[in-house]
């Protein structure tokens, strides 16, 4: 399967109707401690859909819900309209969802091509369980991983160490890797984290660029670049969905300003 | 079979058990706290023996050997410690396995050199070479004397552990050392010192075997396994863990030698494979599903 | 806990390099195995010798497909390096076998016998597998005399046939003399490497690489690491078996040291000290330990404190083992030749 830079993998407009992914009153308890409440979330397909809020407010734990690593205590996860309640963390990707981590995860002393192609055979593990064809004789993710760093932007330094990347570049490799398998919709847990003054642009074209082709769902700090990207944010405070709007709503909204105290909402 | 047999081979295992957790909580603790794995631990035992066998060739009484060479064995540690293991903290354990098994062997070849490469036993003190009756048995009186010197070190430990500022500084570097040391405590005296700590202690539970078994150079390995064994068993970094795990391994071993002699080394391998099974995310998730 | 801020196992890079080299490398593989074969053979002070150096070299490849490249350290190695030896010799002494039937049988218990300890030992990481993995080399050590009228206690298995080379009861080739047994340990030598290179070199080998270095992120890509983490003891256990077996051959009885924890431990520093960044350095290990032993315990008893020194020479200065300081050598080498081409251009 082939990565192309126009719509037509992902054709939106078939499912008007569908979401590409909805929460429907998702709650999860930690013992005594509630940390999301009556969530509500619904993100139409081609959408960069971004979830905000203060620390603490519950956006991993959404992520982790969302993913398969936490079972909701309530509510359902509905993936292009069907449920995924049964479906476990290893087989989310076949479903077509991907995930980034906050936390730069890679595999250090492999090539960024490597790391990709991995991610890319991962998607048929079991075809790797062939201990006699060389790696380079299996044309087919490999490239469809120099494909993938095109997208991102990182094929100049495919043949480098993970380890010998900058940070930013790190980060792009990350989304690259969620980007690998193919999905439908992308779970990118703070694309920007930690990234100097000059990455942020590049990660920020390259979000735009995404939307349309994949879903997104991000969860994010960097106000200025999330307001310019999302075609829609939602609010998270204290485990409860604040608002939802488009982002000239939120900017606007009195509630979201005192739930920041009035601080990084300017741009 | 009498039960009298069975009695004191209980009893044996009770002294034997105190001894193994003596060792083993040394290794789980510089494993809790530095996350440092030393493979040469058994070979501090051997050498605490060592030591004790040239005090006592040279006329030291059975107690001050007791004391001094434990105290001896955590010099010679601390000094290892600061001069060597110190950069390898923050390598993977890989590297430091390798590191401490080349000190083991170090210190296993200078012991062959020094005294020669073949078994030997400690002489009990004159006082401690009687037997005193229990109930219908009579039961030699070195060995109620470790297990009174063991337990008490035990209880000692616990208290240290628990109820001293030390103890809560071990416990809290156990949870984060980098956190401890931007506390302002000096880190890496904590780690002397445990370290140390803990070579005594090996050294200690070495003289103590001293009488009751032979060593040589070579039993450092079967020292470490049992360590091993033990820290397996109760749980990497527990006290109470090791403690109880270290009574059980020396209680099947003593009823082992009663039912099955042959396979009295074995047993305790057996029993270490069963309590990683039970304990294993293959059982337990198993379980969960069910 | 103190956290690693280093990856300090030496590890081979995964590669994804272009088609048009791999037939050519693969090509050098074999060629590096053979001459250097031959090289041992003719500078060995004796082919008994060299039969030991391949021999361990065999069992030390085998550990490094699991150190090297999938990132486990294990200490058990030894176990199957002595069920190997024991199962052929029994074939050897009981069901009169030949040689190549001795050896399938010493691979097939290796084989079953890692997938038996494997299965427990996997279900661990990090610390707690290696200490699994010592625990089962002593348990091993002390089934030899729980079982010493099979494995003849300490006096060994004894009773050996003479070995011959061929199948199904026909003899092809009596294996009396050195350079024989010199001959089939180094076939299975260099068949063993170029099985095992074409191994790392496929998607198997990458994935292993992958869990290496994040097994975590390797399993949330998909991939099921603990079948692969299997797979590799399991070939492991093949490798050290069939060495095994050689090795019972070539002794014509099988000591009981050979199922000791010394075995495991022997294995383990000749794949340190050879390098673990690459398959070839399995192959320097077992030659400079084994050349280097033999000479100094000649001159020395108490040699083994200079081994004491050079682990921890290694571990605090020379982490890449022999392979690392030829990988260095060679980068200062294409430094200098690169700033001469520099200057010379520069004229």
């Amino acid at each position: 399967m082939t990565i192309e830079s126009s719509g037509t993998t992902h054709p939106s407009d078939s499912d008007e109707g569908v979401p590409a992914l909805q929460a429907v009153g998702l709650a999860k308890r930690f013992g005594r401690f509630t940390a999301l409440e009556s969530i509500d979330l619904t993100v139409r397909s081609g959408t960069l859909h971004a979830i905000i809020g203060p620390n603490g407010a519950g956006k991993t734990t959404l992520f982790n819900v969302l993913t398969g690593q936490l079972a909701p205590s309530k509510g359902t996860v509905l993936v292009h309209g069907e449920s995924v309640h049964h479906v476990p963390v290893h087989r989310r990707l076949g479903v077509g969802l991907a995930r980034c981590f906050q936390v730069t995860n890679l595999f250090p002393e492999l090539t960024v091509l490597e790391n990709v192609r991995l991610a890319v055979q991962g998607r048929h593990s079991r075809h790797a369980f062939d201990c006699w064809s060389t790696v380079g004789r299996n044309r087919g993710p490999i490239d469809q991983a120099r494909q993938v760093l095109e997208r991102v932007g990182l094929q100049r330094v495919a043949q480098r160490k993970t380890s010998e990347l900058s940070h930013g570049q790190q980060r792009l490799l990350e989304v690259a890797m969620s980007l690998a398998p193919d999905p439908k919709i992308l779970l990118l847990d703070e694309p920007t984290s930690g990234m100097g003054i000059d990455d942020v642009p590049v990660m920020e074209r390259l979000l735009t660029q995404l939307t349309g082709d994949y879903t997104i769902i991000m969860i994010e700090h960097n106000m200025a670049m999330t307001m310019r990207v999302a075609n829609r944010i939602a609010v998270l405070v204290a485990g409860r969905v604040l608002i939802d709007g488009e982002p000239d709503e939120i900017r606007a909204d009195e509630g979201v300003q005192r739930a920041y105290l009035g601080e990084g909402l300017s741009a | 079979m009498s039960s009298e047999l069975l009695l004191s081979q209980l009893v044996n295992g009770l002294g034997n058990g105190l001894i193994y957790f003596v060792i083993a909580v040394g290794f789980t603790l510089v494993f809790g706290l530095m996350n440092f794995v030393n493979f040469a631990h058994g070979a501090f035992v051997v050498l605490g023996a060592y030591f004790a066998f040239e005090l006592l060739e040279r006329e030291v009484s059975f107690w001050a050997a007791l004391v001094i060479a434990p105290l001896l064995v955590g010099a010679v540690a601390v000094v290892v410690e600061r001069l060597l293991l110190r950069r390898l903290y923050r390598m993977a354990h890989t590297y430091q396995i390798v590191a401490t098994i080349g000190l083991a062997i170090g210190i296993q070849e200078v012991c062959t050199l020094i005294w020669g490469p073949n078994q030997f036993t400690l002489p009990a003190p004159e006082s401690l070479s009687t037997t005193i009756e229990i109930g219908a048995t009579t039961y030699p009186l070195y060995r109620v004397f470790v297990v009174v010197l063991t337990a008490t070190l035990a209880l000692g430990l616990w208290l240290l552990l628990e109820r001293t500022r030390f103890g809560a500084m071990l416990r809290a570097g156990s949870e984060d050392a980098d956190m401890v040391s931007c506390l302002g405590i000096n880190i890496y005296l904590l780690f002397s010192l445990t370290f140390g700590g803990a070579a005594f202690l090996a050294a200690l539970a070495g003289v103590l075997s001293g009488p009751m078994r032979g060593l040589s150079p070579t039993s450092g390995d079967s020292f470490l396994a049992l360590a091993v064994v033990v820290i397996v068993v109760g749980g990497i970094g527990s006290y109470v863990g090791a403690l109880v795990a270290a009574l059980m391994v020396a209680e099947v071993q003593s009823l082992a030698i009663v039912f099955a002699p042959a396979f009295g080394e074995v047993v305790i391998y057996a029993l270490m494979a069963v309590v990683l099974l039970i304990k294993s995310d293959f059982i337990v998730g198993r379980l969960a599903r069910a | 806990m103190l956290e690693a801020t280093s990856k300090d196992v030496q590890a081979p890079a995964g590669a994804t390099g272009s088609d048009a080299e791999r037939p050519a490398r693969m090509r050098w593989a074999i060629v590096a195995a053979v001459v250097s074969v031959a090289a041992l053979a003719l500078l060995s002070p004796s082919y008994s010798l060299a039969s030991t150096v391949l021999i361990y070299a065999i069992a030390v490849l085998g550990c490094n497909l699991l150190l090297g490249y999938t990132g486990l350290l294990p200490f058990g190695q030894g176990v199957f390096f002595g069920v190997g030896a024991y199962a052929a010799g029994l074939s050897f002494v009981h069901l009169e076998f030949q040689v190549p039937a001795g050896l399938a049988i010493a691979m097939l218990v290796g084989m079953v016998v890692a997938a038996a300890v494997g299965s427990l030992c996997i279900l661990q990481r990090g610390v707690s597998f290696v200490m699994l993995t010592f625990a089962f080399a002593m348990m091993f050590g002390h089934l030899v005399y729980v079982f010493s009228d099979i494995t003849g206690g300490e006096n060994g298995l004894r009773g050996f046939p003479g070995m011959s080379f061929g199948f199904f009861g026909s003899r092809l080739m009596a294996l009396n003399t050195s350079q024989a047994m010199l001959g089939v340990i180094a076939v299975c030598f260099v068949a063993v490497y170029i099985l095992l290179t074409r191994v790392v070199r496929s998607r198997f080998g990458a994935t292993l690489m992958a869990i290496r270095e994040n097994e975590d992120r390797a399993a949330a890509i998909g991939y099921n690491t603990t079948l692969f983490k299997l797979m590799a003891f399991v070939l492991s256990g093949l490798v050290t078996g069939l060495a095994g077996g050689l090795y019972a051959m070539h002794l014509g009885t099988v000591p009981d040291t050979a199922l000791q924890l010394d075995i495991s431990v022997t294995i383990l520093i000749m794949t340190i000290l050879g390098g673990t960044g690459s398959l070839y350095g399995s192959f320097l290990g077992a030659v400079v330990y084994l050349l280097l032993t033999d000479y100094l315990s000649q001159v020395w008893d108490r040699w083994q404190i200079l081994l004491a020194i050079a682990l921890i020479a290694i571990v605090l200065f020379l982490r890449g083992g022999l392979w690392g300081a030829i990988e260095i050598a060679r980068s200062e080498i294409g430094h200098r030749a690169g700033r001469r081409r520099r200057r010379g251009a520069g004229q």
